[in-house]
Formats: structure tokens, C-alpha cells, sequence
């Protein structure tokens, strides 16, 4: 299990418990945790999962792939260096801690 | 009365329209109802990873239990309604409950058609729509050794490509000439098409099903054809969808087939609204602007329902989202934005010997649409130019050099 930790853009903090084989996305959307759009469920095809990973969460991740970096620079929040989309952050049992920051806008 | 607004369905449309109602604070009760059992989920995987044994079920919910309770939604799964009274504004549900509302929406979705003719109801025979049908159909899957798909749209060919990379022996059966013969254009179909081939897959075009047959005594099916017979294990139709409209219609609301609905998802009744597949509504990016159309897509499902509830929050905004959808078949991510029509020129941006490309369509100098294959840059970019219907010359929508992003600001004058 992961613990997750998600910043919210009004600074509060929301953690949660997440299984390994299931996103950082899905945890979120499964546990009603505000900001995070999700519109194409998953796909790489929307970039409205955008998340900002704590820096030193961000080795623990599964690499980036061309399709995501291709969607992350259309994202609507500015893209910084610890920009993913959540939708391909899938949590594994190597992983004991992840921070993310969402951003203050998805569309 | 206290406010009430009942929404009949629960997938994209319903669900989107009791998140979107409570994030902008409704203060009336929310009850949504859904005819299936469990959480709202998912639809789109059901035909690409969760079909491919890529993604366990527990992923397939688009929420969880926590959001009704944490936004006081009372939620109804596996409940229909029975009868409707838009008079009283009341209606009755399968379970007996009678439930009074000040808003009711529609949003019952569609349901996959069925084959009309003999045999479609025999066992190895399915439609691919709910979890229900994708779970039994992986359930066949693991032992069938040959695949009919019938239909080359968007289902027929996801189902082909899954099946195909399980190993099973795959024809598609289509009474068009082509694939995706409404929603792409033709150099994309025939590239998809050879794709489809080059994997294994046989196609059948210009042939009708007349039958599905038991093929004593060797077991199996046999898909009778105006063509021939093709014998099978399996038989996956896709061939379209039809509207969930029947309790709109027994209340006297008109359908055509879909319950017609205006930019806001007004029906012609009072405090009755619609959205999703059931509906149809107005299109701005229709080949005619304006031209009433269903749009089936979990996108037009869910910015419908936006609409409708910024009515019911007293601040009616229009449906008018640059249409958008994607299909994921091997390695192959299309993404399409706009819609294809006869009246575009379609200019190529990029490679298809690199699976890397994108098709522009530009009319009177402006970019419409673009179907894009493992470009999503050119994808995200085209939603913001075709909504601006920004000035595009062929030359540039050409030219891989220059990021279709870098011309979002060249609005015509």
C-alpha cells in the first residue's frame, strides 16, 4: 500500500491509502478528493489530471512516456519540471510515500 | 415545495450533472438513480484494456461511495423509474417509491441495438455495452478460438483489435463499404483498415447478416451472410445504439428518436431536461452549424449535463464544446477533435509510415476538425483552434515544424 497525499489549491491536505495496480488519479477520483477532472477516465487523452509530485517523490514513479509528455505541455496549468499526469502514476508496493500538489486549474 | 431534482441514469451524463449541481451549490435534495447495480463506472475501457485483462474491474468506477455521502446524494442503483406524471411533477419507481421533483432530468443513455434477426439471441452472441456484457464476453473469450465481429465502427473495431491480440481468429462483418464510414475521413479509414489487416483481421464489407445459425453438429455459430456463411464460437455486434427513451415517450414527450433538447438541455416540458445519449441537441461544429445531432461520447455526455445543470443553478450556459473523442486499437491512440464532412480538405501533418500523423481538416481557410494517430499535441491544440475557428493555411497545418499550438492566437478578423 501507498500512502498518497494530495495538497489541495487551498493548502489543506487530504491522505489516502492507495493499492498498488491503481493510479494516483483513480485514488483521487474514488475518494471524492476535489481538483482533479479526469475527463477521459485514464486515456492520456485529456490532460486534466495534472498533478505536481513532490521532488523527492518524483524517482519513485513510473518513467514518462513521448504521449505523456506530449499531453503534459497542453495542460492548463502551467507545466513545471514535477509536472505528471496522475492518470499514468500507477502506485506499486516500491512505492511507500507520494506528495502531490494539484494545481489551481484543469480546464 | 423544497427543491428536488431527480436524474434518471447514472452513467457520464447523470453522474456529471449531480457532481456539477453540488460543486455549485443546489440547495435541493439530489436523488440519482441508475439502472445498474454498483458504482458509476467507466465505459470506454470496457472495449480496450479491461477487455485486453489490462485493468482489473476495482478500477473501472468513475467515483466512489464517499461522494454521495461527503455530497448528501441519495443514490438508487439498480432502479428503474416506472411511470412518469409531468403534470405532477411525480413519478414511481420499480422499487413502489413515488418521488415528487422541481427538476428531472434525463439521462437514461442509449442501449446497444441488436441485431433484428434470427439467432441474435443465441447463446455466444453478444452486444458490447455494459460491464455486464464486457465481463461475459472476457468470460467467452478465454475459450473461443474464433470471433464474428459484426459492425466497423468504433466498437466493432476495438473488440476486433482485442480479440485479435488474444490470438483468436477475427472477421469483421460490415454492410458498408468502409470503416468508420461517418466518423473519419477516408485516408484515415483505409490506414486503419490496413492496420486492422496487417494484424490478422478479415473484413467483410458490403455484406449483410441475414441469420445466426447453431452450425450442428461441428458446435459453434454460423453468421449467415448475403456473402456466405462464416462459422464462429463468438459473435460481437456493434452496430450502433439506440436511445433510452421509452419512459419520456409513455409521458407524451416527443422523440425523434432521442428526446430533443435545446442548447441547454430544455425539453419542451417544463422542469424536464436532458442530456447524454439520450438527448439531441444542437450542434455548432455539425458539417451546418446548428444542425440537431446525438453525439455519442462520453465528452458530449458530460458537457450536456454542464449545461443542464447551469440551469438548474440559475445561470444557463449553452452546450457548445468543439465535439472530441478518441479510440484506442493496438498501438495506435487516435484522437479526433472537430467533425469530418464532406465539405473539409483534409491536409496531412506528419508521417503514417511512422504512426505519427495527423489529417487537418480546413474549409474557408479555417481548421474544422483534426483526426490525429499518436499526435496528442496536435489534438489538445486543435480543440482551442477549431472553437477560435482560427485562420489556417494548408501549408502550415502541413508543416511538422511549426507546433499547432503556436497558432492558437491567429484569430481571423
Amino acid at each position: 500500500m501507498t500512502q498518497v497525499t494530495y495538497v489541495l489549491h487551498d493548502g489543506s491536505e487530504k491522505e489516502l491509502e492507495g493499492k498498488p495496480g491503481n493510479s494516483i488519479m483513480e485514488l483521487a477520483v474514488h475518494n471524492n478528493v476535489p481538483g482533479i477532472e479526469a475527463e477521459c477516465g485514464g486515456s492520456c487523452a485529456c490532460a486534466t489530471c495534472h498533478v505536481y509530485v513532490q521532488a523527492s517523490d518524483l524517482a519513485k514513479l513510473p518513467d514518462m512516456d513521448d504521449m505523456e509528455d506530449e499531453m503534459l505541455d497542453e495542460a492548463a496549468a502551467e507545466r513545471r519540471d514535477n509536472s505528471r499526469l496522475s492518470c499514468q502514476l500507477v502506485l506499486s508496493d516500491d512505492v511507500d510515500s507520494v506528495q502531490v500538489q494539484i494545481p489551481e486549474r484543469q480546464i | 415545495m423544497a427543491e428536488h431534482l431527480v436524474i434518471l441514469g447514472a452513467s457520464y451524463a447523470g453522474f456529471q450533472l449531480a457532481s456539477e449541481v453540488r460543486k455549485g451549490g443546489f440547495p435541493g435534495a439530489v436523488t440519482l438513480i441508475g439502472a445498474e447495480p454498483g458504482l458509476p463506472y467507466q465505459r470506454p475501457p470496457l472495449s480496450k484494456a479491461f477487455l485486453q485483462g489490462d485493468m482489473a474491474e476495482d478500477r473501472l468506477p468513475m467515483t466512489g461511495w464517499t461522494f454521495f455521502n461527503d455530497e448528501n446524494v441519495r443514490y438508487l442503483p439498480g432502479v428503474q423509474a416506472s411511470s412518469l406524471d409531468t403534470q405532477a411533477r411525480t413519478l414511481v419507481l420499480s422499487t413502489g417509491e413515488e418521488l415528487a421533483y422541481s427538476w428531472l432530468a434525463f439521462c437514461t443513455g442509449a442501449r446497444a441495438r441488436r441485431l433484428p434477426v434470427a439467432g441474435a439471441d443465441l447463446p455466444g452472441v453478444y452486444t458490447m455495452r455494459s460491464l455486464a456484457d464486457a465481463r461475459a464476453i472476457k468470460n467467452q473469450l478465454a475459450s473461443s478460438r474464433s470471433v464474428c465481429v459484426i459492425g466497423a465502427g468504433f466498437i466493432g473495431l476495438e473488440v476486433a483489435a482485442a480479440c485479435r491480440q488474444a490470438g483468436k481468429t477475427v472477421t469483421v462483418v460490415e454492410a458498408g463499404e468502409e470503416v468508420l464510414a461517418r466518423a473519419l475521413p477516408q485516408p484515415l479509414r483505409r490506414y486503419l483498415q490496413a492496420r486492422h489487416e496487417a494484424a490478422g483481421v478479415t473484413f467483410r464489407f458490403s455484406t449483410q447478416v441475414q441469420a445466426i445459425a447453431e452450425n450442428e453438429p461441428a458446435g459453434g455459430l454460423s453468421v449467415v451472410t448475403d456473402n456466405g456463411a462464416l462459422p464462429c464460437d463468438t459473435v460481437i455486434v456493434g452496430i450502433g445504439a439506440t436511445p433510452n427513451t421509452e419512459l419520456a415517450a409513455a409521458a407524451g414527450i416527443h422523440c425523434d428518436p432521442a428526446i430533443p433538447v435545446d442548447a441547454f438541455g430544455r425539453t419542451q416540458v417544463d422542469r424536464v431536461l436532458a442530456a447524454g445519449d439520450c438527448a439531441s441537441y444542437p450542434c455548432d461544429f455539425a458539417p451546418t452549424p446548428g444542425t440537431r445531432m446525438t453525439l455519442e461520447s462520453v465528452q458530449a455526455a458530460k458537457d450536456t449535463a454542464r449545461a443542464v445543470a447551469s440551469v438548474i443553478l440559475g445561470n444557463p450556459q449553452p452546450f457548445n464544446e468543439v465535439p472530441w473523442f478518441w479510440t484506442d486499437q493496438y498501438d495506435l491512440k487516435v484522437q479526433m477533435a472537430g467533425l469530418c464532412s464532406d465539405r473539409q480538405e483534409y491536409v496531412l501533418r506528419g508521417d503514417p509510415a511512422e504512426s505519427r500523423f495527423s489529417w487537418v481538416g480546413l474549409q474557408d481557410g479555417t481548421i474544422r476538425s483534426v483526426f490525429s494517430v499518436n499526435r496528442p499535441a496536435d489534438h489538445m491544440a486543435a480543440r482551442k483552434l477549431i472553437a477560435q475557428q482560427t485562420s489556417v493555411a494548408a501549408e502550415q497545418a502541413a508543416d511538422t515544424n511549426t507546433r499547432l499550438k503556436a497558432l492558437i492566437n491567429s484569430v481571423r478578423e
